[in-house]
């Protein structure tokens, strides 16, 4: 029997999610009071921080919590310092955001603290119940976010087609949970490990495990699950994009690390299984590559590029060794945090200034604003994967990982070459795309009547983070690639 | 003596493939939350059908966290439709393409 | 398979018979429509209009609103049977404050929603 105590000393481990559900429902609740919902902002500015502040502290059980629900080990903290620090800056970012109405700043920003704490949940969660429970907050907040601008037909549209292609895979996941239920018996990921350990598999765990990638793929943005991408991420609130290019994609890797690292060791259609990840990661950064470069939308541009970004970091999943792969997929994600919402910082900027999100307004940036145009090229180097920046290192790790698990002769190693190459001829189609825009803000001169972009004080300080943090994951990795060693998954 | 595990995979995969065809072939928005809602509850009957052969009860509560995710899906998706309504006087997916590239 | 003969005769009987009225009546039933004989049956009141009206859009709200309050109580079942079950995994002090704390969080969204203003009708 458990007793108060007990559930009152676990609950110590769910801090940084408990701080951000309280602060959630009073940032509602204040909004019915409140009459201008801008005050509110300073409250989800301090709970996002206080949640950083607090998934830093040393507070890891290696023991499951919650009857086997929740595991808050050190790799679930990893995801609750990324989740709060993202959630922070898109907070930041939202303050100066124009189209957003003031009204309803107290829904939106309850909504967006809510989904913060659904993406820890989701990185900690050891049981199919509490997987498929914080995937469905995490997507429902998301899909009301997306539809969050009024009067803006765009942004419902989006949300519309973000839900109904969500809700399909999700359906489609929870088809494979159901089947994973049925050949482990149990729904708790380590039983269901301890399941396969001394057994055959049959083809119904290969279905089910396909059946659960869609659900994951949709989160992540993986090929064939890519499709609610570009719609979604044009029609959404900018600082919503931004959340959804990294919050929610970092969420989908949380999960698919822990259930590739607990569950897919003990299947014998293991190295298949990698085979099949990694065609699927060439497909994901080829078609983002490709369709990114017909673009003329800055977000709909970014959100291929994403899709692109999942692709490399899905290719750190083909080593299944948790030497490689599991600093290599959180480094990278690290990187592509600060770069991708810098990136976001800069066409909030030029959204407020000219109204719209096209290539075209970004032109002669460099004679309007040096700093914008100057913070916006590093970001796209760092995205292109250009040494010294953070997007780099990720990229270096990945490619390294390949490179590895080929010399150590791993299963399957000609293929991890054939990735590798795979990825260095993405780059170099990613590169064509990132200097259309740089060409763009340097080479092209400014519309006459174009308006000198104003940088607003929190803009800024999201600008700034962004871009210090870009160079420090680039210029001294080593700090930052030790502590995601720490907080990898223990090895099997 | 009740249904078999068999018979009852056989009906959950049935109302999976309804469901799953009627959401990429039905053009009504409505029609597509309703095959949606099949897909979910063909999942729940083979959950409850695993967990009578194997003799476990966790899989229920499960149902019944899906039931209730479900119902708040279907709660999201009817609040955003209705507010695209208010835009465009139509469910029907074809219309709804503002957004292409 | 033997066994399921019985009913495919039954399904085809039923076919036969239903489908063969229909059709006799069909062929050689006298046929003189009036106007009063075209309108819908509407239980023998005359129609005020069509059916096919548009239902305003509040309806909806309040169907989406009661269809989440309705759904929640389904927990309430899970924990009244827990309440009473031999085996439970946690004292029933803190599973009574479990349900209180569920409560209040319903209550909490209900407090929101009413003052929102979307129970009201106009």
């Amino acid at each position: 029997m458990v007793g108060a105590s007990e559930l009152w000393q676990q609950m110590r481990y769910l801090m940084p999610e408990g701080l951000l559900l309280c602060a959630g429902l009073v940032i509602l609740l204040f909004d019915l009071v409140v009459k201008k919902g801008r005050s509110l902002y300073p409250l989800a500015m301090l709970a996002t921080a206080g949640a950083a502040a607090l998934a830093l502290l040393p507070l890891e059980s290696s023991e499951p919590l919650f009857f086997g629900m929740i595991q808050s080990d050190a790799f679930a903290r990893y995801f609750k310092v990324f989740s709060a620090l993202a959630g922070f800056l898109v907070v930041l970012m939202s303050m100066d955001y124009k189209p957003l109405p003031a009204r309803f700043v107290g829904e939106y920003l309850g909504i967006l603290v809510l989904a913060l704490a659904a993406i820890m949940l989701l990185a900690e969660s050891t049981n199919l119940l509490m997987i498929f429970l914080s995937l469905e907050f995490l997507s429902l907040s998301s899909y009301i976010l997306v539809g969050f601008l009024r009067n803006d037909k765009k942004s419902k549209e989006a949300s519309l087609k973000y839900f109904l292609f969500g809700a399909m895979c999700t359906a489609v996941m929870l088809y494979g949970f159901a089947l994973l239920y049925g050949a482990s018996g149990s729904l708790d990921l380590p039983a269901i490990k301890a399941a396969f350990a001394n057994r055959q598999n049959t083809p119904l765990t290969c279905l089910a495990m396909l059946f659960i990638l869609a659900g994951f793929g949709f989160k992540v943005a993986m090929v064939p699950f890519h499709a609610w991408v570009p719609d979604a991420y044009e029609g959404a609130p900018t600082p919503i994009t931004a959340f959804l290019s990294v919050g929610s994609k970092a969420g989908g890797f949380a999960v698919l690390l822990r259930v590739f690292f607990t569950v897919f060791p003990g299947l014998d259609y293991h190295p298949y299984w990698l085979a099949v990840v990694g065609v699927l990661a060439v497909f994901t950064m080829t078609v983002g590559n490709v369709i990114a470069c017909s673009q003329d939308n800055l977000k709909r541009l970014l959100g291929y590029s994403s899709i692109a970004q999942a692709g490399y970091v899905l290719l750190g999943f083909v080593v299944m060794d948790g030497r490689f792969t599991q600093p290599a997929v959180m480094i990278y994600l690290l990187a592509y945090l600060f770069m991708n919402l810098g990136a976001f910082v800069v066409v909030i900027v030029i959204a407020n200034t000219t109204g719209q999100e096209e290539i075209d307004d970004l032109a002669g940036l460099s004679e309007r604003s040096p700093l914008l145009a100057w913070s916006m090229f590093i970001f796209l180097l760092s995205l292109a994967g250009v040494p010294p920046l953070g997007g780099w290192i990720g990229k270096y790790y990945i490619f390294a990982t390949l490179v590895k698990g080929y010399l150590e002769g791993l299963s399957g190693g000609n293929l991890m070459l054939w990735f590798a190459v795979a990825l260095a001829v993405n780059s170099v189609i990613a590169a064509y795309y990132y200097f259309r825009i740089v060409k763009a803000m340097f080479f092209e001169h400014a519309r006459e009547r174009m308006a000198r972009p104003v940088v607003g004080g929190p803009l800024l300080t999201a600008l700034y983070v962004s871009l210090i943090l870009t160079f420090a994951v680039g210029l001294w990795p080593q700090p930052f690639l030790n502590w995601v060693s720490r907080m990898a998954l223990p090895l099997l | 003596m009740g249904p078999t595990l068999d018979q009852m995979l056989v009906l959950s995969a049935a109302l999976f493939g309804i469901g799953m065809i009627g959401t990429i072939v039905r053009r009504s928005t409505i029609a597509v939350f309703m095959s949606i809602e099949l897909m979910l509850n063909a999942a729940n009957l083979a959950i409850l059908a695993f967990g009578r052969a194997h003799g476990v009860m966790e899989g229920g509560i499960l149902v019944f966290v899906v039931m209730t995710v479900a119902a708040v899906e279907v709660g999201v998706g009817l609040a955003i439709l209705v507010a695209l309504f208010y835009f465009r006087d139509s469910t029907n997916l074809d219309e709804i393409d503002q957004l292409k590239g | 398979m033997a066994e399921y003969l019985g009913v495919v005769i039954f399904l085809a009987l039923v076919g036969i018979v239903a489908g063969g009225g229909l059709l006799v009546s069909n062929l050689f039933g006298p046929r003189n429509p009036t106007p009063e004989k075209l309108i819908p049956y509407e239980c023998g009141v005359d129609p005020v209009g069509s059916a096919k009206e548009r239902h305003p859009v509040k309806f909806y709200l309040v169907a989406i609103l009661f269809l989440l309050f309705d759904i929640e109580f389904l927990f309430l079942v899970i924990l009244a049977i827990m309440f009473a079950s031999p085996q439970l995994p946690l004292t029933r002090g803190l599973l009574f404050f479990e349900l209180l704390a569920f409560l209040s969080i319903l209550g909490a969204g209900f407090f929101y929603i009413w003052r929102k203003g979307a129970l009201e009708w106009d």
